[in-house]
């Protein structure tokens, strides 16, 4: 980006002194070397014809030419001349003052203030401001378009200093500001908030149209890389570089003060973070702010979110269970790790970055999140996850955790009863048929995953080991016509499922039985 | 979850199942079973409130059967829905004496 | 229609008037700018067009006579162009030379006010020097003015001292000024319409007015194409001179060293074909070209 030069224009320009102040420009231009020329007409208060010229013809010598801050008098004639049609012509803004409004939001590059009932602010707090304020417009109109519920700015306007585009919110709390005042409403909170980012998750996005966080991700990794021990740097670089592209939208900057209720409605607010990217790299610095941001000073959240550390836990586990549709607290665990990767190879780089580490505590926070990094690098194998699977040892005492964890699922997809019972059934004749024959006499883990498929509506219970490989359905049928002297019971758990079931299928493939059980709903 | 509720009267015994009868859950019911059968000549198994039988517990209903068979009565009461259906497809309704 | 080979500027100045150049220095300038057809049109003076018509050889561009009235009436404060006319005819003389006097009286004016106010005299030859120039104004008092350090520039001449003066009214009239010209057989347009004297804005129905008026005295064209013109004016201006039928005209009004005007910038470099308001003029005027001779 070429150096702006800034120069004003004021009072009159006309006959008298245009070729004066013509001249003073072009001094002025004459020292920068293609500098992007921006004129300011806060305190133009008139142009004739003959400054008119003046414009035109410095125009022709700079072609990006730009005049901000007219006044509508000026606005006009130069309307009503053809400049608007030339050139980047912008109205002078309306001064907003915030001094005594509440703050409402804080984001990556403004804070929000709200300004009366109806309204709130966005103040921007960089030179850049109007550049941001209009590529954060595009891409609130862009997740409106998607489907995504927020407001679009309708003004824009003169903070101080800085600029501030104006939001119509009426009525509205965040869901911070919910959670530290009504604790009554954590569950409700948790749910709208999960179901809110499913929402923005579930949302494909044309290419190009949003950066991509897994690059900001992978800058991140390069950099924390340095700054930790040998072999666990190259580790947590080679775990995001493994996280495959994704085109679903994510929001960058997830927390409880971007989710307003607004009468009944919840919006997403402060959408200049928007990206694609694997949702990980959204878990992340939904970690931090919730738990990370406060793990050495567990005061922060309190500042920050106006809620206290204990809440920002029980929100954190509560929403993630929603969002992952189970409670399990194993597969809870698993993910919350890999976020925690994520959360805190940021946390370690914001820290470095604002020479926090220059202070006794910030040097204190920074070892902290960065032993943990190094444990986690140490036991997590991938980033990625699938909500829908969980591993675990295949032994009896597991079977109703996996029940539990496929009932989950069903009850998702409102499976009929007696559906539910079928399968349950079915999964406990396979997963038992494991914990008794695939790693005898050693240990070994089974995985679950449970997969519903739409129009028709279907249920497919996928069961994975390592072990001896085993095709329970080579076996053949127990003759079900024998007396209860003549009966045996081996095999009756295969026919069982075979039957309860709408189809069952089997495979070895890659060292691994897998086994696929299915049922029409 | 198995409440397993056991009601004796000299040889004859009465086990009311209420809950799951699963791979966990048999065993104890099995264990239970195996102390009385010795001595049993009237065995009743109440299944009005059982709602969920894997093979692990046809298993037990038909050791259960199989021994009572020789040495004296079993009837398996108030099996219904998901349970009956189970053994209508396994062919137990054949082996158990239902009521 | 007759072709022209290269740019065409009818609006420039020398200073017979308030321009920098004399003519003999400006046609090779216009020449080097690629100009096939110009014309030089001074302030109530002709001097400078006889002086070039007389020295302009085959190797330069065609010229055309050319004269800028300043007019004023009841209405509004114009500038009317003349072109082709003949430097003979009475008519156009007693025009030419009414505006012309009324300058020198204003020039007149303008020194006294300036010895009466702030106490700036010139020596006698600088004055006499003063008014034997054909056309003398505002600039040329400023030039002195800065020569005898009364002022730092001529802008600040004017702008401190000058302009203090409140002159009457005394200007051709709009009415007088293209009579004069049609008496001398040459065509009247309107310059840089929008901009009336040059500080002005007129667009939209009071333009129209303005125009209607103005050709019913019996103007023939419009300045649509002008250095200082958005290509939105300059549309506005040629949709108005098709709509009455008259003429569309391209000029710069480079002043030399003075202004930072650049001959040959019309605006009808933007144009993949000549207007058709331009093309009737050129025609009309052919006759009234004059080409250099071989020297």
């Amino acid at each position: 980006m070429p150096d702006k030069l800034i120069l004003p224009l004021s009072g009159h320009i006309d006959s008298n002194n245009s070729a004066q102040i013509e001249s003073e420009l072009h001094e002025k231009i004459a020292g920068t070397e293609g500098a992007l020329v921006v004129l300011d007409a806060g305190k133009l208060e008139y142009i004739s014809s003959a400054g008119l010229r003046v414009i035109l013809r410095l125009k022709k010598t700079n072609p990006d030419l730009s005049i901000i801050n007219v006044s509508s008098e000026v606005y006009e004639i130069l309307d009503m001349t053809g400049f608007t049609e030339m050139m980047t012509v912008e109205k002078a803004y309306r001064i907003v003052s915030v001094e005594g409004c509440e703050e409402i939001g804080r984001g990556a590059n403004g804070t929000i203030y709200r300004i009366d009932q109806d309204n709130v602010v966005k103040v921007y707090n960089n030179a850049d401001a109007l550049e941001d304020i209009r590529h954060e417009r595009e891409v609130a109109k862009l997740a409106l378009i998607l489907g995504i519920p927020t407001a679009i700015s309708y003004d824009v306007v003169r903070v101080g200093d800085s600029y501030g585009s104006v939001f119509e919110l009426l009525n509205a709390s965040s869901f911070s500001k919910i959670l530290s005042r009504e604790p009554e409403k954590l569950d409700w909170c948790a749910r709208e908030y999960a179901a809110m980012l499913k929402k923005i998750h579930g949302t494909l996005v044309p290419a190009g149209k949003l950066p991509d966080m897994r690059e900001k991700a992978l800058e991140c990794a390069r950099f924390v890389k340095d700054h930790l021990p040998d072999g666990y740097g190259d580790r947590l670089v080679s775990l995001v570089e493994a996280v495959p592209h994704d085109d679903h939208m994510i929001h960058g900057d997830y927390h409880t003060k971007n989710v307003e209720l607004q009468n009944d409605e919840v919006l997403l607010i402060d959408m200049d973070t928007l990206s694609v990217g694997h949702p990980i790299f959204e878990l992340g610095p939904m970690y931090n702010s919730f738990i990370g941001f406060s793990e050495y000073d567990h005061d922060t959240i309190l500042k920050f979110q106006g809620f206290d550390h204990v809440t920002g836990r029980l929100f954190w586990r509560r929403a993630l269970a929603e969002y992952l549709g189970t409670k399990n607290e194993r597969k809870l665990n698993e993910i919350e790790d890999k976020a925690r990767i994520i959360g805190y190879m940021r946390l370690i780089r914001r820290s470095i970055r604002r020479g926090c580490i220059q202070t006794d505590e910030g040097r204190q926070e920074a070892e902290l999140w960065t032993k943990e990094l190094i444990g986690l690098l140490g036991r997590v194998d991938t980033l990625t996850f699938n909500a829908n699977e969980i591993e675990l040892e295949a032994q009896p005492g597991n079977l109703a955790e996996v029940q539990e964890f496929v009932d989950e699922h069903l009850r998702a997809a409102g499976c009929p009863e007696k559906a539910k019972m079928q399968i349950d059934v079915a999964v406990e004749e396979i997963f038992i048929n494991i914990t008794s024959y695939a790693y005898t006499p050693d240990k070994g883990n089974a995985a679950v995953r449970v997969e519903i498929s739409e129009a028709p509506v279907s249920v497919t219970v996928t069961f994975l080991d390592h072990g001896v490989p085993y095709d329970p359905l080579s076996k053949a049928d127990p003759d079900v016509t024998l007396s209860a002297e003549q009966r045996q019971i081996g095999g009756l758990g295969i026919f069982m499922t075979k039957k309860l079931m709408d189809g069952v299928e089997y495979e070895y493939k890659d060292g691994q039985n897998i086994l696929k059980l299915k049922k029409n709903l | 979850m198995l409440n397993i509720t056991k009601t004796a009267e000299g040889k004859k015994f009465c086990f009311a199942l209420d809950g799951s009868l699963n791979t966990n859950t048999a065993d104890e019911f099995e264990k239970q079973l195996r102390e009385i059968l010795p001595e049993a000549e009237e065995l009743y198994i109440d299944l009005k409130d059982l709602t969920y039988i894997s093979s692990a517990g046809l298993r037990v209903l038909l050791s259960a059967q199989k021994q009572m068979s020789r040495q004296g009565v079993m009837k398996v009461k108030n099996a219904g829905g998901f349970i009956l259906e189970t053994f209508e497809i396994t062919g137990f309704t054949e082996i158990l004496d239902l009521e | 229609m007759k072709a022209v080979a290269g740019i065409i500027d009818l609006h420039m100045h020398t200073n017979t008037s308030d321009g920098t150049d004399t003519p003999d220095a400006l046609i090779p300038r216009v020449r080097d700018a690629g100009i096939g057809l110009f014309s030089v049109t001074d302030h109530d003076s002709f001097g400078g067009c006889v002086r070039i018509a007389g020295i302009l050889s085959d190797s330069d561009p065609d010229f055309l006579t050319g004269i800028e009235f300043s007019c004023r009436d009841g209405l509004g404060k114009y500038h009317i162009l003349g072109y082709g006319f003949d430097t003979g005819s009475e008519a156009f003389c007693r025009v030419v030379e009414k505006g012309r006097r009324q300058r020198l009286n204003k020039v007149g004016e303008r020194i006294s006010f300036l010895d009466k106010a702030f106490g700036f005299t010139f020596p006698k030859e600088e004055l006499d020097a003063l008014y034997a120039v054909e056309c003398p104004g505002k600039p040329h008092i400023g030039n002195l003015m800065v020569k005898y350090g009364y002022a730092d520039s001529k802008e600040e001449a004017m702008e401190k001292y000058i302009n203090r003066l409140h002159m009457p009214d005394e200007h051709v009239d709009p009415r007088e000024a293209i009579e004069g010209i049609l008496g001398g057989g040459g065509i009247p347009v309107l310059a840089h319409p929008a901009y009336g004297d040059g500080d002005q804005l007129i667009l939209g129905a009071e333009m129209e007015e303005r125009v209607k008026r103005l050709k019913r005295y019996g103007l023939q064209g419009l300045e649509a194409y002008y250095s200082g013109f958005t290509p939105k004016i300059r549309d506005q201006m040629t949709v108005l001179a098709d709509r009455f039928g008259m003429f569309v005209t391209a000029g710069s009004d480079y002043h030399g060293s003075n202004k930072l005007v650049r001959l040959g910038d019309t605006g009808l470099a933007d144009c993949e074909i000549l207007p058709d308001g331009l093309a009737r003029f050129l025609d009309a005027a052919g006759e009234k070209m004059i080409h250099g001779v071989r020297r």
